[in-house]
């Protein structure tokens, strides 16, 4: 194991969280692995990735109630969406909320993710398709969209859909004093005056491109809340991409352990 | 209190208009004055503007005194898939009304209705024949409702569909009257709308002198049918006239 | 892919432009951008000319169109309705202000009946934000009779001809139809309901039911929030883009910066150009500009209406 800071079990859906909607979903997974002909879904997977954990380090966290989303890739379908360029792979993201109807956050929420995966993902390797990224919010602590933007790319690449990079989501927060915050829980986000989602891009290139601007100093997606300085963004994203990078690191090795571990996918 | 807590409040207009609806007395008298000050047999003045929305292939305004239209025309495009083939085109009608459109919030008047009838009196003066398979779709927009709505949207859509450059008989020009008491009052506002026994509109071809709809409610007796019928193609007439000169208007300003 | 491009310049020399546009929209964008001039003759930084009209919809409280753009047609219409509502128990002394953004079908060939556009909730959800944490609004200022009546103020904004920057000529709509507010003198009736005090039975029941509001007609609007839009394309940064340019161009930013020049929103939603900090910067610099602009065409709007 990669460190004290992920714990195996957690790679797994755990007993609470076979309720009506993930038990289709583990029934089509046992499926797939007998035949790998079903048309609609080619490759699903999920993770549960929790940032909070991640950068507190502090495993225990996780009972006291923190953000959770579950992220699972269907496709690609054959066909794209009226409106959407044939000529290139379809994204569709449906966010689900944790209780009740979607409403306009929700479909803010799927627009900005949307955005965001189009951007890192290799659309033209399958033209004309459709690949589904259902979001399901099993609990919103704060810096949910963060949550859902890392959840949603590991398990592109647990799908096994072709990326340019990974992005890497992180949440900043202004506290009345002046002092920032990194990923806030619900209660923080609701008392802070302004806060920050940022999306940054992580390749592993080792040349820099033209430029030599390194690729991570760029801001894939942000999404701010509430009104702060001009220079209170910039210390914001000063603070956020070492962090980011952090986080990176650990996406990167536990999607690597998770490969190793995975006896389906290694065959 | 009207009103009870909970998660969504539940609001209510302050406007008097909610409760008050007896019919004001003065309209039962012979003589009195129109709410806006005008003869009985005078329309209201029209604004007409071809080309308000740039996105669309055609467009028109209306400004009738307090009617507010924007109707934008698409097409003629490719129809739904789910249609059968067809030889002639197809006209798609839909009306809707803005929340603000009518004094108290969102209680804007049966869209699905004012729709079928856009449908109707437009179909006639359309030919259908010239865009086979493919759709035209005629999408209106209230703005603000102050009476007369249908036939505003009828006389400002058939002014789109010219400004588009769809193939039609005629334009198509509508106006309605209502009977209020002994009288019969041409272009009626919302409040006389609103205290009328009967109304009658015509949809017509004012050049080809036809009639493309009629539709009476309410209670007429057959002299009253005959002038009110008198009244409104004569207005049609008129109104024509102006569609006629706005477009000959931006046809001149667009070739210079 | 050699042959094909070459294809291209080949068949460019001979082609009309407006099919070279069709054919190849992006080609067409970026040799505009070399020379640094957009196809409707804007420089890269230049947002739309802009103008207001306040009051344009009769049976609203507050009203506003926003022409954006060299054409004489309206881009948005954004009207105010107030009703009343019994505030929440949490804030006795505090309204409410729900902020709905439409796109009816006549505004652009994409929307059809009985199916919304996809862009119209979130741009919906993104000016309540906007608008909300912005405090421009004093939601206290909306309370009549604490505990009992407070203003629910329902704003909505059509958009009538959608060719880009929905949000930014939105938001303008809407701080313009804010501004235009008046508010009803209304009291407190027999029966506990807030009702209107019109002129003509204002006069005899006076002593009986007293305006509640008399002296809060207008709402105090501090810090108004004004929105530009940038694309980012490759080195360029292109203000104020067209429909045309936003379908072309993905990647788009808006800054949202108050009239204190406090950074209310920086909203980037994902796209193949990404935003180093110059570029922030820059974009940033452009929304100040923007700013005083939208600033001088509100403040001249209202004047215009004062003097009418």
């Amino acid at each position: 194991m990669d460190g004290p800071l992920i714990n195996e079990d957690r790679w797994l859906v755990p007993e609470a969280y076979s309720t009506v909607l993930m038990a289709p979903l583990a029934g089509l997974k046992v499926l797939l692995r007998f035949s790998l002909i079903t048309p609609p879904v080619l490759q699903f997977s999920f993770i549960i990735l929790d940032p909070l954990l991640l950068l507190s380090n502090d495993a225990f966290s996780l009972a006291s109630g923190d953000t959770k989303v579950i992220a699972a890739v269907y496709g690609p379908k054959a066909g794209t969406r009226k409106n959407e360029n044939p000529e290139k792979a379809c994204i569709e993201v449906i966010w689900k909320p944790k209780t009740g109807q979607s409403g306009k956050s929700e479909s803010e929420y799927e627009m900005v993710l949307k955005k965001t995966l189009q951007s890192i993902c290799l659309l033209n390797v399958h033209p004309n398709t459709t690949t589904s990224i259902v979001i399901q919010v099993v609990n919103d602590d704060g810096a949910l969209l963060p949550c859902a933007i890392n959840a949603a790319c590991a398990a592109l690449v647990d799908a096994g859909t072709p990326l340019k990079h990974l992005a890497v989501a992180i949440c900043c927060c202004m506290a009345e004093n002046g002092q920032i915050l990194l990923d806030p829980s619900k209660m923080e986000e609701q008392k802070v005056k302004a806060f920050v989602y940022l999306a940054f891009p992580n390749s592993m290139v080792s040349v820099l491109p033209e430029g030599g601007k390194s690729m991570e100093h760029g801001i894939l997606t942000s999404v701010t809340h509430g009104v702060m300085a001009v220079d209170d963004y910039f210390s914001c994203l000063k603070l956020g991409r070492p962090a980011a990078s952090e986080l990176s690191d650990f996406i990167r090795n536990s999607l690597k352990s998770k490969a190793g571990n995975d006896p389906s996918k290694a065959a | 209190m009207a009103a009870k807590g909970g998660a969504a409040p539940a609001t209510y207009s302050p406007s008097p208009t909610t409760y008050k609806k007896k019919r004001a007395p003065i309209f039962t008298d012979v003589d009195w004055v129109r709410p806006d000050g005008r003869d009985f047999h005078h329309c209201r003045p029209a604004f007409l503007r071809t080309g308000a929305v740039n996105a669309a292939s055609g467009s028109a305004y209306a400004e009738f005194g307090n009617t507010k239209v924007i109707v934008s025309i698409f097409g003629p495009r490719e129809s739904k898939k789910a249609l059968m083939y067809s030889d002639t085109g197809r006209l798609n009608c839909n009306v809707s009304y803005t929340t603000f459109a009518t004094p108290v919030r969102g209680q804007a008047s049966d869209n699905k209705e004012i729709s079928s009838q856009l449908h109707k009196s437009l179909e006639g003066a359309i030919m259908l024949d010239t865009f086979p398979k493919t759709t035209v779709d005629v999408f209106a927009l209230v703005l603000e409702s102050g009476g007369c709505d249908l036939p505003v949207v009828i006389s400002c859509a058939s002014l789109a569909l010219a400004d588009a450059g769809i193939m039609m008989y005629d334009l198509v020009a509508a106006v309605s009257v209502s009977c209020l008491g002994k009288n019969l009052v041409i272009d009626p506002v919302s409040e006389e709308e609103n205290y009328q026994d009967g109304s009658l509109t015509i949809t017509c071809l004012p050049s080809r002198n036809e009639v493309s709809q009629l539709t009476i409610t309410g209670e007429w007796s057959s002299p009253k049918i005959h002038e009110g019928m008198e009244l409104c193609l004569d207005a049609c007439a008129k109104l024509g006239k102006i569609m006629r000169s706005c477009l000959k208007e931006s046809a001149s300003t667009s070739q210079e | 892919m050699g042959g094909s491009t070459n294809g291209a310049t080949d068949l460019s020399s001979e082609m009309e432009v407006d099919a070279f546009r069709r054919l190849f929209p992006l080609r067409f964008h970026e040799r505009h951008l070399l020379e640094s001039v957009r196809p409707d003759a804007r420089s890269l930084g230049k947002a739309r000319e802009t103008s207001l009209a306040l009051g344009a919809v009769a049976s609203a409280d507050g009203s506003a169109l926003a022409k954006i753009g060299c054409t004489v047609n309206p881009t948005m219409l954004a009207a105010i309705k107030m009703e009343v509502m019994t505030p929440a128990k949490e804030t006795p002394d505090e309204g409410c202000v729900a902020i709905d953004f439409h796109m009816p079908p006549i505004c652009s060939p994409i929307v059809r009946p009985g199916r919304p556009a996809e862009a119209a909730p979130v741009v919906s959800k993104q000016l309540s934000d906007t608008i909300i944490s912005s405090g421009m609004i004093d939601l206290k200022e909306l309370s009549l009779v604490s505990g009992k009546a407070a203003w629910m103020v329902y704003l909505d904004i059509y958009c009538l001809d959608a060719d880009g920057a929905l949000f930014d000529a939105a938001l303008l709509a809407a701080a313009a139809a804010f501004s235009h507010l008046q508010i009803p003198v209304v009291s407190l009736n027999d029966d506990g309901r807030i009702v209107v005090v019109s002129k003509e039975n204002g006069g005899d029941k006076k002593e009986k039911n007293k305006p509640v509001n008399e002296e809060k007609r207008k709402l105090k609007l501090k810090n108004i929030p004004f929105a530009l839009t940038c694309i980012l394309h490759k080195k360029y940064i292109l203000a104020d883009p067209t429909a045309e340019e936003e379908s072309i161009m993905e990647t788009l930013i808006t800054i949202v910066l108050d009239s204190s020049c406090q950074l209310v929103s920086l909203y980037k939603p994902g796209g193949p150009a990404l935003a180093y900090e110059s570029v922030v910067q820059d974009c940033i610099a452009l929304s100040r500009q923007r700013v005083k602009e939208l600033q001088k065409v509100l403040n001249e709007s209202i004047l215009d209406m004062e003097v009418d």
